[in-house]
């Protein structure tokens, strides 16, 4: 199933997502519908409805920057993308493929999120940036090392932090025979 | 149990549409209908403050709501009166009102606790006792898992003043004497401190015939929201308990004393511990939480949560790959196991558990449990935790079980 989302149907768009209920679906996003904050927070519910329910779901014409925290599911800005100035400050540098070409008009409109990594992130960040492609039990021996990890280095956090940088598209984690291998992209 | 897992709307929840099997009850259980609209009642159509303050009639109803809570909470607990409850934001703000105002005198500054205690129970006295103000005694373990009456009492001197355990371990699940350890404080001088937080959401707690000086527990081990529990203190305690938090609420007056400075007049009783504007939306949450755990009857979720308890206990112990932590015997709804093969890292079983599976999420807890000096003392780095409540089944834990089994055959 495509849909279209653009900003005077988006509601619409939603709406007849959750009747429809696909197992796969491709949104097309228009730029009106980037330059409004009220458009992307249906675009943001109408990804949650396909992402809880386990539903495939791509998303064409979105740069990382629109949409933080669902980079997996965004495609490639493809064929004649501009590329983004802004990209060597932006925290969402690395997965950013650049302007889809049908958004050059409101290129301006393209600007690092205001997002600051926690501690935690910061620290799996640079635990990685030491030593890459490393397992769980390696990441948190690491961690003892590193002043602002002191108080992760037994519980979960870490790999909560983790796992939120994985939404990101930052790091990856395969998982291979019980154990989690894990690697800054 | 359809309608009991009706009740709680989480439990219908997808995550990349897998179903949720939920093992976390210990750190806090899913929230049932009843509690949601008690909040959402609140939050709708009242809003407002309770207590003295405003006169006004969206306050007299909200005063009265809170006052039904408070009645409920002591109910709950039997305690003599509602006027032995203070609202509090959880179990550890109750215990650290109880570390910072009680009465220690040089005679009597000595204070017990047990190394099962939750960080709650313990670093309130430690912090008290580094700056001087306490001695801290730590009655160990036996060199297994058992924590008889007989050790905790062996410390319980003319010099101790408060001797605090929990009533039950929220790594093992294991129940402590409480009962003959108030006999042996009380016989000393001493008042008891029960850290309950594992222990109301499957039990019925009489805190007179037990003995019990002082109680705390938080809300949302019951169904009630986060941010809210209960400190039950003897009216009489209560009085000799020195100020916590002050401001408004917690006066009758403020006059004029010496030199024409303020001086204000506390009231000896709950009021003087719940300064400022209070989490009311939580309190009425807390007594929908009971009336929800009465009308489930308590007895039936012990029989419900033992069953499983037994079962999931009685698979893991066949399993030579895990050691199940604890001395068996009676306990609340908790399963603690640590690998024995210490290649394997529990870290990454948890994110198996959140990741692989093909239906199923399943949540437990990983990692030491806020109970560091346990897990120290039995040598164990970190251990999963699997708790239960009422709308837990037998068949989740055959899908844990499964997925245990699956990841030991992968690891292999």
């Amino acid at each position: 199933m495509k849909l279209e989302f653009k900003l005077k149907n988006s509601a619409q768009a939603l709406k007849s997502l959750k009747k429809a209920r696909p197992k796969e679906v491709l949104f097309a996003v228009d730029s009106t519908l980037l330059a409004s904050a009220e458009g992307l927070a249906v675009l943001r519910l109408a990804a949650d409805f396909c992402i809880e329910r386990g539903a495939g779901l791509r998303i064409e014409g979105v740069s990382p920057c629109f949409m933080p925290g669902y980079s997996r599911y965004l495609l490639p800005a493809g064929t004649g993308a501009l590329a983004c100035p802004e990209k060597e400050r932006c925290f969402l540098g690395g997965v950013c493929s650049g302007i889809p070409a049908k958004h050059a008009g409101i290129a301006g409109a393209f600007k690092p999120p205001p997002r600051i990594f926690t501690d935690l992130e910061k620290c799996m960040l640079a635990i990685l940036a030491r030593k890459n492609g490393i397992t769980t039990a390696q990441v948190l021996k690491a961690a003892k090392g590193i002043k602002i990890c002191a108080s992760c280095s037994k519980e979960g956090e870490v790999f909560r932090a983790a796992e939120r940088l994985v939404k990101f598209g930052l790091v990856s984690k395969k998982y291979n025979r019980g154990v989690y291998i894990w690697e800054k992209i | 149990m359809k309608n009991i897992r009706a009740q709680f709307p989480a439990l219908r929840r997808r995550v990349n549409g897998k179903k949720i099997v939920y093992f976390d009850n210990a750190c806090s259980v899913l929230k049932p209908r009843p509690v949601i609209k008690a909040v959402d009642h609140y939050l709708s159509v009242l809003g407002v403050c309770a207590g003295g303050r405003s006169g006004h009639a969206l306050s007299a109803i909200t005063e009265e709501l809170c006052h039904e809570a408070r009645v409920k909470t002591s109910a709950f607990l039997n305690a003599a009166s509602p006027s032995e409850i203070i609202f509090t934001s959880n179990t550890t703000e109750g215990i650290n009102l109880v570390a910072k105002s009680f009465p220690f005198t040089r005679a009597k500054n000595e204070v017990v606790v047990t190394a099962f205690d939750h960080h709650s129970n313990m670093l309130p006295f430690l912090e008290e006792q580094r700056k001087g103000n306490i001695k801290v005694k730590i009655a160990g373990l036996d060199g297994g898992w058992a924590l008889d009456a007989d050790r905790i009492c062996g410390l319980i001197t003319a010099r101790t003043a408060l001797v605090s355990l929990p009533r039950a371990s929220n790594v093992t699940g294991q129940f402590f004497p409480v009962e003959e350890v108030a006999r042996e404080a009380h016989r000393k001088g001493a008042v008891v401190l029960a850290d309950a937080a594992q222990y109301l959401s499957t039990c019925r707690e009489d805190v007179r015939a037990a003995g019990i000086d002082m109680l705390a527990f938080s809300g949302h081990k019951l169904g009630a929201p986060p941010g809210i529990g209960a400190l039950y203190c003897r009216t009489a305690l209560m009085r000799k308990l020195k100020n916590f938090k002050v401001g408004g609420g917690t006066v009758s007056n403020v006059v004029p004393g010496a030199g024409g400075a303020p001086q204000a007049r506390y009231f000896s009783d709950f009021r003087r511990f719940e300064a400022g504007i209070q989490n009311y939306s939580g309190i009425l949450g807390l007594g929908a939480a009971l009336d929800f755990l009465a009308e489930a009857g308590l007895e039936r979720i012990k029989r419900h949560t033992d069953g499983i308890t037994a079962f999931c206990k009685r698979r893991l112990a066949a399993m030579e790959t895990v050691e199940v932590l604890g001395p068996g015997g009676a306990c609340g709804p908790i399963v603690s196991f640590a690998f024995r093969d210490k290649r394997i890292f529990a870290q990454d079983f948890n994110l198996f558990l959140n990741n692989e599976l093909p239906r199923h999420v399943v949540c437990v807890r990983c990692g030491s449990h806020c109970a560091i000096p346990l897990h120290r003392a039995r040598g164990v780095s970190q251990s999963l935790r699997l708790s239960f409540f009422i709308y837990n089944t037998e068949s989740e834990v055959r899908v844990f079980l499964e997925a245990l089994e699956e990841y030991l055959r992968s690891v292999r």
